[in-house]
């Protein structure tokens, strides 16, 4: 929290997000690792409901397609927030708010998330560029796995930050309390 | 590269009654961190293991060093088990 380059002083939106991020109330649904795989793999799982039902609204003239959107983003946007509160924000918070740990594990989420990213999308763009050049009225098919490309290059940092994440000691576990030591 | 950086936080926090929500808004860093450097799965940085000495009023070799500590009861009293 001392780097030159993260010296501005919090604003009042980052000291909420610091509260947020670091409830307590929230600590025990993602106190186990088992329990932040279960989340990861719902928030896999919703990101890719939420996709059909996108694809389906618009290929479809099913308009309650929307009442299942929404349902479903209201899921993912709960989920999203538990993976957050399990990494105390490490992807969600601004770098002044954390402390040279955290730096240094959300540069390596992201590395790893890089990574994995990458080979994925190799794979992705070239099934998407065969439907769309080798197959007659399947564009649509073409753009979507395109679309899902992007939101995997999107999301994979937060999923790969919560699967990395540590369980806490029990003595933090039973009384952790928000910190207030930040200052820039 | 990684070398373990052996520490001695956990028993001078003990000794001094202090509890790691506390060392960690003291030296200002997240809570975690502090256990994450007791369980070895994080070596500070320089500056902030100047700070923990400081907080603790020790010299930074007596909490942090590349070879292992020898247990206090060996140090005292020169018993090994």
């Amino acid at each position: 929290m001392t780097d030159a380059s993260r010296d501005a002083a919090p604003t009042a939106r980052d000291e909420r997000m610091l509260r947020l991020m670091n409830e307590p109330r929230l600590h025990a649904l993602t106190a186990t690792r088992r329990r932040r795989l279960a989340l990861v793999a719902s928030h896999i799982g919703l990101t890719l409901l939420a996709d059909v039902a996108l694809v389906l609204l618009f290929a479809t003239d099913g308009a309650w397609w929307i009442a299942a959107l929404a349902l479903i983003s209201l899921a993912w946007i709960i989920n999203t927030g538990l993976l957050n509160s399990a990494t105390r924000g490490l992807l969600e918070l601004r770098a002044r708010m954390l402390d040279e740990r955290q730096h240094a594990e959300r540069g390596a989420a992201f590395t790893i998330a890089y990574r994995v990213a990458f080979a994925l999308k190799v794979v992705i763009a070239a099934i998407a560029l065969a439907i769309i050049f080798l197959s007659e009225g399947n564009e649509f098919v073409g753009l979507v796995a395109l679309f899902l490309l992007v939101q995997v290059h999107w999301l994979l940092p937060l999923w790969t930050a919560a699967v990395m994440t540590k369980d806490d000691p029990d003595e933090l576990a039973a009384s952790a309390t928000p910190p207030s030591n930040v200052d820039g | 590269m990684a070398e373990h950086v052996y520490n001695r936080l956990a028993v001078a926090r003990a000794e001094r009654n202090i509890s790691r929500q506390e060392l960690a808004v003291a030296v200002d860093v997240h809570y975690q961190t502090i256990g994450y450097i007791e369980r070895g799965q994080y070596n500070p940085s320089l500056e902030v293991a100047l700070r923990i000495a400081a907080f603790f009023e020790l010299p930074v070799e007596s909490l942090f060093s590349l070879q292992p500590f020898r247990p206090l009861t060996e140090t005292l009293y020169r018993r090994t088990l």
